[in-house]
């Protein structure tokens, strides 16, 4: 025992003498490259430091520097892959080992918004360092081009460009996962938190065919898994919003051993008052109640393989919203996991995964906590209270694998879930004499849907790369409750409402790089996206906005669309702009076709268009001051009714200022948004909308290796303002001042 | 490699598992009928059959005719029928359909007679057989229950009208088929029907205090024979409907009435 300690200084002593050596005969700086994508070492990457030094990196992708002690500026670059910066500190006799990811720029075709940033740090010109995240609604809303749907104070429901719903796909890990409300009121990105999530990955359009079949773009959450490097790491915030009276606690805590196995734990609390808009003006029934936890547990398998299970759980009640006609009483999701991960399975064979999961919702709503004057002078259904229920269960599987070499990533994908849905309502006149009813909203609807897509990225030559998306859906629907199916069928008596979809979508990108600092993109979209369950087999549905019930059509076609995209991006060490416009021809769009009185049934429509254009720019005009805008407009038009389409967000323009110095990150905040006149009148009914500005205040100071503040204002200047997408006008939030307390200890 | 073909085969295998739909057959019972009373005349028994004891609308006899003696059935004679209500002041009848045919048919003379009123009738069937050549009549009584399937209305035309909702056994949620007769009243004992008018209906659920609304996809009576008019009544949910109906002739609304119905 004794030798072996003894034996055990030799590589010790060893490993001392080797960074003297390097240190003395003066290497100051060395380090690795590798793909980020698959981590192999990456060869051929030029270093650049203080612009003047130069070397590249060998075979085995070990680059390094003689260097006298100082501060540096270092570029790393690559053709095909994202170039990076760093500043680094040398000081008085140390050497310096990096390791570097590179990311293939071929991939960055989707955003990424990392919610806890801390990995992303390294590249200060990255917008989306985010330290200011309360709630899942602050990271959709950092990305460019997404705007929310708001019906409460609480759970909003992305648009991407002007598309929503059916239109644009949501998934966690990849995983499918629907609303249980047939109002709407629960998109899933409520039953997920920020202490959850580890990154959103977005898409615009149809162009990243991965998760679904799109039109509109999609929405990927990548939730943080138990992390086995973090022998043991606990995160705790409790915080406090002035204009709802919100208080909330959550937590995060990892545990591993032996970088072997992990197990992580989240949770959070929060609970709201009804919330004041601007001018003080209090919106009467907005508050809510919600809990959330998560497990993770991780298992090594070898050196290159895992095996991983999670478990989300929500349970959120009493959740007031104000632009309907109804609250949300109760809701409660469960969300599994179980995965398998290999990777570098043979040098071409980078990875493989095989996915099982299962999700469920539950949600009760009702009208029971509203005045018995507005229940009589409600334009639909006065005088009855109406609880409803609603239910949706998702089980799929996943197979993925990836192979990739120097200049090629091939990623194929085949899917499989199943989907059962069930929603109902009573109805119980106040009137005594009246005789209750009962209604089902969807009969147990199934849906079954296989999918395979691939996914194909060449790098073309040392300016050019390309990349193919396809995917091919298979859908076979129905609806089992025989009570419930009688009244739909009704609607088509020569229907027996089964019905199958073979979708096939494709998508090009060809990026060309004219030289270090601008590239341009075009992409070419032809894709499908398929009915909702809603639209086959929804059944006498409200809509708020136009006070028609709606039917669903189980004959309905996929909406086609035909998408060009192109963009040009320009970056230096300082600036970095990127300017894209879109446009989207859409084919047997899906919309209400009226029937008679007030019922409208979903139809397809021959023809809409959406044209847009996107940019940002962020500019860093010293180490510790970056600023940065972005501004999107859609514009919108349906040509069988010839009238704009609806809920297209207005144009929007964002200016930040990031101040960051040691401890200390400031972030100024303008929210520009134009008034929006082009209103569809027929297909539904919207309003006029003015435009406003918002001034934020963000701010976060790390007290101590434990503790972190976080304060910000939002609202600043307290205007009474409403977004184009808030149902019924629901005005925004007025001053908040917010306070969050972070401690943390590893 | 074998290890993805196995996959596959399992999602495939999942795939199709989670495919199969039941269907249910839709069981096609005769209707079994109870006998309502009996009588003799002339030799001849004449038992009457019914689906339901008789209530306030219409309703199916079916008449069992046999020889008395031979207890042979008959299966050929000439039947009518004569409702009687005696209210003591006043005696009236009510619509009747006669045996379309001289002929049994399954060992039934199938008829019907509209009740428009609860209480106690009289009915007198007068038969005349072709085996032999009787003819007598035969009287039975039995109540009436009231139900509220028929509605008697002076139309615009001062002509006093009777609209019947044929009964249904079960008003279901979606597309039901829908019957009335429509009757009008010319003496104390003459209901002729009525065969030349158009029928509009909407069906509507009234859940008070303003609240209500109707449903798609309904089809207007339309006249079949012998006053009978058909269309297809859809309702939207289960509950309370009224089902509102006005009777037009080529230029106006002659009569409007509501059935209420309750669907499951
Ligand atoms: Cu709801
Ligand atoms: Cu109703």
């Amino acid at each position: 025992m004794k030798v072996l300690r003894q034996f055990m200084f030799v590589p010790l002593i060893l490993f001392i003498f080797a960074c003297l050596a390097y240190a003395w005969p003066s290497v100051k700086l060395h380090g690795y490259v590798y793909n980020a994508r698959n981590g192999l070492a990456l060869p051929h990457v030029n270093i650049v430091i203080n612009d003047t030094l130069g070397a590249s990196t060998g075979l085995d992708g070990h680059f390094e520097f003689i260097l006298p002690d100082g501060s540096y500026r270092l570029q790393v670059k690559r053709i095909g892959f994202e170039s990076l910066s760093y500043t680094v500190n040398i000081p008085e006799d140390t050497c310096k080992v990096l390791h570097i990811d590179l990311q293939p720029a071929v991939l960055s075709m989707k955003e990424e918004i990392t919610v806890f940033a801390e990995r992303l740090e390294q590249d200060p010109l990255n917008p989306n360092r985010n330290k200011w995240l309360n709630n899942t609604e602050d990271i959709i809303q950092r990305f460019e081009g997404v705007n929310l749907f708001k019906r409460a104070n609480f759970a909003s429901e992305p648009s991407i460009r002007g598309s929503s719903m059916g239109q644009i796909s949501i998934t966690i890990d990849g995983a499918k996962m629907f609303y249980a409300c047939v109002d709407r009121m629960d998109p899933i990105t409520a039953y997920i938190e920020v202490e959850n999530l580890e990154q959103a990955q977005l898409s615009k359009g149809s162009f990243d065919l991965e998760h679904n079949q799109t039109i509109g773009g999609s929405l990927n959450f990548v939730t943080e898994k138990a992390d086995y490097q973090q022998s043991f790491f606990l995160e705790s915030e409790g915080g406090y919003e002035s204009v709802s009276a919100l208080r909330r606690f959550r937590f995060k805590a990892n545990y591993s051993s032996n970088n072997d196995w992990a197990i992580r734990l989240s949770g959070s609390v929060k609970k709201s008052d009804a919330y004041y808009a601007g001018k003080n003006r209090l919106i009467g029934n907005s508050g809510f109640n919600k809990n959330n936890y998560a497990l993770s547990l991780g298992r090594k398998i070898g050196s290159k393989s895992d095996l991983h299970f999670y478990y989300i759980g929500d349970n959120a009640w009493d959740i007031g919203y104000p632009a309907l006609i109804m609250d949300a009483r109760k809701t409660q999701s469960h969300i599994f996991n179980l995965e398998y991960n290999a990777k570098d399975i043979t040098p071409l064979w980078n990875r493989f995964s095989l996915k099982l999961y299962y999700n469920t919702v539950k949600h009760w709503m009702d009208d029971y906590g509203r005045s018995i004057e507005e229940i009589f002078n409600r334009d639909v259904m006065p005088g009855m209270y109406m609880p409803m229920y609603g239910t949706s269960s998702t089980s799929g599987l996943i197979m993925s694998f990836t192979i990739a070499d120097m200049q090629n990533i091939f990623t194929g994908r085949l899917e499989y879930y199943q989907l059962a849905a069930f929603a109902d309502m009573d109805m119980y006149p106040i009137q005594a004499d009246k005789a209750p009813a009962y209604l089902i909203n969807i009969a147990d609807a199934r849906i079954n849907n296989a999918a395979i897509s691939l996914k194909y990225n060449r790098i073309l030559s040392r300016q050019s790369s390309f990349r193919l998306d396809a995917r091919f859906d298979y859908s076979l629907r129905n609806v089992l409750n025989s009570y419930g199916k009688r009244p739909l069928q009704s609607l088509y008596p020569e229907s027996d409402l089964q019905n199958q979809y073979h979708v096939f979508g494709i998508s090009a990108n060809y990026e060309y790089r004219f030289n270090d600092n601008i590239s341009a993109v075009f992409k070419l979209g032809n894709s499908q996206r398929l009915p909702t369950h809603l639209e086959n087999y929804g059944y006498m549905l409200y809509n708020v906005q136009d006070n028609f019930f709606y039917y669903g059509n189980p004959s309905l076609k996929p909406e086609r669309s035909i998408q060009v995209e192109s963009g040009i991006n320009w970056k230096s060490n300082k600036l970095r702009w990127r300017l894209t416009t879109y446009a989207s021809r859409i084919n047997d769009y899906i919309s209400g076709y009226i029937l008679e009185g007030e019922f409208k049934k979903y139809e397809n429509f021959s023809l809409v268009y959406l044209f847009g254009a996107e940019g940002s720019l962020s500019w860093q005009v010293t180490n510790s001051l970056i600023f940065f805008l972005s501004t999107g407009y859609t514009y919108g038009q349906n040509t069988v009714f010839n009238e704009p389409l609806p809920y297209i967000p207005p144009a929007e323009a964002r200016l930040k200022i990031n101040y960051t110095r040691e401890r200390y990150f400031f972030e100024g905040e303008a929210r520009f948004a134009a008034s929006q006149n082009r209103i569809a009148y027929k297909t539904t009914v919207e309003d006029k909308t003015p435009g406003f500005v918002i001034l934020n205040l963000r701010s976060q100071i790390i007290l101590s290796s434990q503790w972190r503040l976080k304060a910000g204002i939002e609202n600043i200047l307290d205007r009474y303002y409403y977004e184009h997408l808030s149902i019924n006008n629901l005005p925004g939030k007025g001053r908040n001042f917010y306070l969050g307390i972070n401690y943390r200890i590893n | 490699m074998k290890y993805y073909i196995y996959l596959l085969v399992f999602m495939i295998s999942i795939f199709v598992a989670c495919n199969d739909t039941t269907s249910n057959p839709t069981d096609n019972e005769l209707p079994s009928y109870s006998k309502l009373a009996e009588g003799f005349a002339q030799g001849t028994k004449i038992e009457i059959f019914v689906e339901k004891t008789p209530f306030v609308g219409y309703n199916r006899f079916h008449l069992a005719i046999s020889d008395s003696a031979s207890k042979k059935s008959i299966s050929n004679a000439q039947i009518t029928l004569k409702p009687i209500m005696d209210m003591g002041t006043m005696i009236h009848s009510a619509p009747y359909e006669n045996p379309l045919s001289d002929k049994a048919e399954n060992g039934y003379f199938s008829c019907a007679v509209v009740f428009i009123m609860s209480g106690m009738w009289q009915m007198e069937i007068s038969f005349t057989r072709q085996d032999n050549q009787e003819s007598g009549t035969v009287k039975v009584e039995f109540d009436v229950a009231p139900a509220s399937l028929v509605k008697k209305v002076t139309g615009s035309d001062s002509v006093q009208y009777f609209i019947t909702l044929v009964e249904n056994d079960k008003w279901q949620v979606g597309m039901n088929d829908i019957e009335f007769c429509l009757h009008q009243k010319t003496s104390m004992m003459s209901f002729p029907a009525v065969e030349n008018m158009q029928m509009s209906m909407e069906p509507w659920m009234d859940m008070g205090n303003n609240s209500g609304h109707g449903s798609p996809n309904n089809e207007n009576p339309v006249h079949q024979t012998m006053g009978h008019y058909k269309g297809k009544v859809n309702f939207t949910m289960s509950g309370e409907w009224d089902i509102n109906l006005d009777i037009n002739n080529a230029f106006t609304t002659i009569a409007s009435t509501k059935f209420v119905v309750t669907v499951e």
